[in-house]
């Protein structure tokens, strides 16, 4: 089996405060999205579990379709996340096109909905171009953490308002252990 | 699987070498001391601040008295004030001048805070902060200064506007002990606070025409003049809150006739501006079981289409409070219930337009009771005589008894369980700020997390005694994992302007380290003494960090410093890894300790200098008679002696020890790496060979001499098969990959949820039918 690494560079985001102008900001901000991404390179895909606060994405949903939703009593609610995440976290390949999402389900409780999708790789080792928008409609201070994983290896990327979209690419790996 | 790894060694060797045989420091010791003790960075104790984090016996802070007369016009939504403040030097410093804050110069166009936000990305730009950036471009809400004159002599004082700050210069120096006494006048525009936002503003329906006034920061204030920096000198960006003097309020409010006023204090003319049925109400109010509407839903209606015949006034006299706040409308709905907090008698109450109901009748002044009883047994009796809840454009800000709480239901009156959750913690963060930092007044512009941390750490445990389960976004250690994984950090003691991710900054990561140092470190009996202590010493003054810090450590009898410099001062996480197990032998008796250390000597190497002289004549050799005793004596051969001592020494055993000694023990050493960098103490758990387990807990100081890698050996009576650090998730560990022994495969939360997809779930469509049919129910009652 091959093992590859991923290796993460972020591009030319500086350092910024994530909260774009103070005084827009909520007094108590705390809009934070955690996503676990790791490259499956046997079949080229990346595998992705998102968890997001369920608040901000019932707002968020809310939005999208118009109309209040209430994600516990709404049928068909995930065809909504995925139609969401299709539109706001994107994998872009050298090409510059944008790979499609698989909608794998949700799970989603009071205290965290976790969204779980796969992004269509390849198997080669490449060039890509991550962007996680979510909730950047909603929240101007939104961060969106996002860990990269292949085995033992872990990198942490964040995207704000104010990031450009993080690249990375997907090289050869030994395995460290 | 067991343990049996290594074979034969023996205990009584192993436990004489040093325990670390890990680390292999890089000059003479490389590591950081992370027990390096504090006292060096902390500032020195003094007459105002002691070593034992109390205020001294020199402590003293200023006191500013105010007695204001705002009218708000409703008809172009201004605000208009005329103040007399009363300023008293308790400082031992003589003054030249006095600083006070303009905050509404936030919302001049060419504020700082705008000029100094960092531009984001335009292409990316959401359509509502581009609204409100243009709105911010052409709306001035910057406050005119229209009178400054000193009281005794009528005469105009000179003053400078500093962006978000004024100051006034004195006619005469004002001495230690002194006080003087001088008026502004004042005017702004009010900002509508859905498009240009902050703390304050109003808010417009266009379906009735009415509006909800919540105003804060709305006369200019007194800077703090404080023993640590003199005149506070961080103007107002926005993001850090405010410092303020303690000090007692007497404010007429002059609103439209029909408008219903909030506010900080006690009303002093209810007669004046109640009708009759609401003050025999309120009267009710006192003696009632449940909340009690003042004006009911109906009669808020009525008002909305109301018209005001002229003006009206309302007077509220507040003590001891830091700040003040109103809120305002003719959309109204009043409810209040009385509650006694340590005996004192407390007024709660929610005032909401219709568009809150039926969430807010329903739980906003319970919430308040709630915050109230909790909080007060964690820290001192709420001393005030009011505690409000306000429905309004602002998400959530809080003020001396009073604060302005966002959420509300949708147009139809249904409501999710997300929606519900968010407002009752909204209520608890808000109303718990009376204390920290209303009470407990500490600088908000500079040190978020006082105020934040401390708060959302009540907020956590008063949402668990709300309802079982209740859930809490903030406070448990695995809440916290993500955020110290993550880069871009900054350690918690750094000023609120620029940290970074702020609300887990400021917020979550202080809340859940005290959840940690309570439920982990310290205990609930000890932490709870300590932090009641803190409030204690420190209600009505101005602690400072390393007052938080020493009362803690001195009220609970434990040096913490590792702690602090753990959590508030490095951006290190906790990671620790077992890296394996190996397993000893105990031997027992002289001859098989001997018989031991006689194969430890033949397996050491023979020197070279040894081996050479091995072949050369010995002098004795050719003088045998000066061989004796000791050139036969063996030192490893058991001598009668030693056999009769050991035998005197089991016979001297009780019977229990005598057990001891022939049960069959067993020896692990287990070795244990600190991969993040935080110290923390040592949970393990064993599970045996028969499937029983057992849980050790070894404090943070296991790590005091090697910080990186150390072994633990531990005796167990019976065979251990597997061991796990940090079972139960106590001490937010990023990586529990690592946390077993023998190793287990960590599976992604990918894979686990595509596994657990495979498997039918019946239940699933069931449970929507029954939560749609709930909530239906649910919004119309
Ligand atoms: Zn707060």
């Amino acid at each position: 089996m091959n093992h590859f690494l991923v290796v993460l560079l972020m591009a030319a985001c500086g350092v910024v405060l994530p909260n774009g102008n103070p005084t827009l900001s909520a007094s108590h901000p705390y809009h934070v999205s955690y996503a676990e991404v790791e490259w499956n390179p046997e079949t080229g895909h990346f595998e992705v579990a998102l968890c997001v606060w369920p608040a901000d994405l019932e707002k968020a949903i809310s939005r999208m379709s118009g109309r209040a939703i209430d994600l516990d009593a709404e049928p068909g609610v995930e065809a909504m996340f995925e139609q969401y995440v299709a539109r706001r976290f994107r994998l872009i390949g050298d090409s510059g096109k944008v790979r499609p999402i698989r909608w794998v389900g949700a799970q989603v409780g009071l205290k965290q909905a976790w969204l779980y999708f796969e992004v269509a790789g390849d198997k080669k080792p490449g060039r890509w171009t991550i962007e996680n928008r979510v909730f950047f409609e909603l929240n101007e201070d939104q961060l969106n953490q996002i860990q990269i994983r292949m085995g033992p290896v872990r990198k942490s990327l964040s995207s704000t308002v104010e990031s450009k979209p993080l690249s990375l690419e997907t090289v050869r790996w030994k395995p460290a252990r | 699987m067991s343990l049996r790894l290594n074979g034969f060694v023996c205990l009584l060797v192993v436990v004489s070498i040093p325990v670390s045989l890990h680390a292999q420091a890089v000059g003479k010791f490389s590591q950081q001391d992370k027990f390096r003790q504090l006292e060096e960075d902390l500032p020195t104790p003094n007459g105002f601040r002691t070593g034992s984090g109390a205020p001294g016996p020199a402590y003293w802070q200023q006191e500013v008295n105010y007695e204001i007369d705002v009218r708000l016009d409703d008809e172009n939504q201004r605000l208009f004030g005329s103040e007399v403040i009363t300023y008293k030097n308790n400082s031992p410093d003589t003054l030249r001048y006095l600083w006070l804050q303009l905050d509404a110069n936030i919302h001049r166009p060419d504020s700082e805070s705008k000029l100094a936000a960092t531009s984001p990305g335009l292409e990316r730009v959401p359509f509502k902060q581009f609204q409100g950036m243009l709105a911010r471009r052409v709306f001035d809400g910057g406050i005119t200064i229209t009178k400054c004159t000193d009281n005794s002599t009528n005469q105009p004082l000179k003053y400078t506007v500093v962006k978000t700050m004024m100051r006034v210069d004195l006619p005469q120096p004002l001495p230690p002990g002194g006080s003087f006494e001088f008026g502004v006048d004042w005017y702004y525009r009010i900002n509508d606070a859905k498009v240009v936002r902050g703390r304050s503003g109003y808010e417009y329906f266009p379906e009735d025409g009415n509006y909800i006034y919540e105003m804060a920061q709305w006369f200019p204030r007194l800077c703090a003049y404080t023993d640590v920096t003199g005149w506070q000198h961080k103007q107002f960006l926005g993001r850090g809150e405010f410092t303020l003097e303690v000090g007692n309020y007497v404010v007429r409010i002059t609103v439209p006739s029909d408008h219903v006023v909030a506010s900080t204090g006690t009303l002093m003319n209810a007669d004046q501006v109640l009708s009759p049925d609401q003050r025999q109400r309120l009267e009710m109010a006192k003696s009632a079981e449940k909340p009690l509407f003042i004006v009911t839903p109906e009669e808020a209606l009525a008002n909305e289409s109301s018209r005001p015949d002229g003006d009206r006034t309302w007077i509220f006299k507040a003590d001891q409070v830091r700040d003040f706040a109103f809120a305002s409308s003719r959309k109204f709905i009043w409810d209040a219930l009385q509650h006694d907090v340590g005996g004192a008698p407390v007024m709660a109450m929610s005032f909401y337009p219709k568009e809150g109901e039926p969430l807010w009748s329903r739980y906003s002044t319970h919430a308040i009771v709630h915050t109230l009883n909790v909080y007060s047994r964690y820290t001192f009796d709420y001393p005030y005589p009011v505690a409000i809840s306000v429905n309004g454009p602002v998400g959530g800000m809080e003020y001396p008894m009073i604060c302005f709480n966002g959420p509300r239901p949708e147009k139809d009156g249904t409501y999710s369980a997300r929606t519900k959750y968010g407002l009752i913690s909204v209520i608890i963060h808000e109303v718990g700020h009376n204390y920290f930092p209303m009470i407990v007044n500490t600088d908000e512009r500079q040190w978020t997390w006082m105020d934040e941390g401390l708060n959302t750490f009540l907020q956590f445990l008063a949402e668990q005694e709300w309802e079982e389960g209740y859930p809490s976004r903030r406070g448990e250690p695995a809440d916290i994992v993500p955020f110290m994984a993550s880069l871009n950090q900054v350690p918690i003691m750094t000023n609120s302007e620029s940290i970074l991710q702020f609300g887990a900054n400021a917020y979550a990561k202080p809340a859940t380290a005290l959840n940690i140092l309570r439920e982990t470190i310290l205990g609930r009996e000890l932490f709870d003494f300590a932090f009641k202590e803190y409030a204690r010493r420190w209600k009505f003054k101005r602690p400072m960090p390393a007052d938080f810090f020493r009362t803690m450590e001195d009220a609970s009898g434990t040096d913490l410093d590792w702690f602090w410099r753990g959590w508030f001062y490095s951006t290190d996480h906790v990671d620790l890894a077992v890296l394996g197990v190996r397993r000893l032998d105990i031997q027992q008796g002289p001859e098989v300790e001997k018989q031991v250390q006689r194969a430890e000597r033949q397996d050491q190497p023979e020197t070279q200098s040894a081996e050479r002289n091995k072949p050369l004549p010995k002098y004795v050799e050719k003088f045998p008679e000066l061989k004796d005793f000791y050139n036969d004596y063996d030192p490893l051969d058991v001598t009668p002696k030693e056999s009769r001592s050991y035998d005197k020494f089991v016979e001297k055993l009780s019977e229990e020890e005598r057990k001891l000694l022939d049960a069959d023990h067993y020896f692990y050493l287990v070795d244990l790496e600190n991969v993040g960098g935080l110290v923390m103490p040592v949970i393990l758990e064993l599970t045996f060979e028969d499937g029983s387990t057992d849980l050790l807990r070894y404090p943070a100081e296991i790590w005091n001499k090697n910080n990186e890698a150390i072994s633990k050996l531990i005796i167990t009576e019976k065979p251990v098969a597997s061991l796990n650090l940090d079972p139960r998730l106590e001490t937010a560990d990023v990586d529990l990959a690592n946390n077993h022994y023998p190793p287990r495969i960590q599976k992604s939360r990918f894979e686990l949820f595509k596994e657990s997809r495979e498997r039918p779930n019946p239940m699933r469509d069931q449970q929507i039918e029954l939560k749609r049919s709930q909530q239906k129910q649910g919004g119309s009652r």
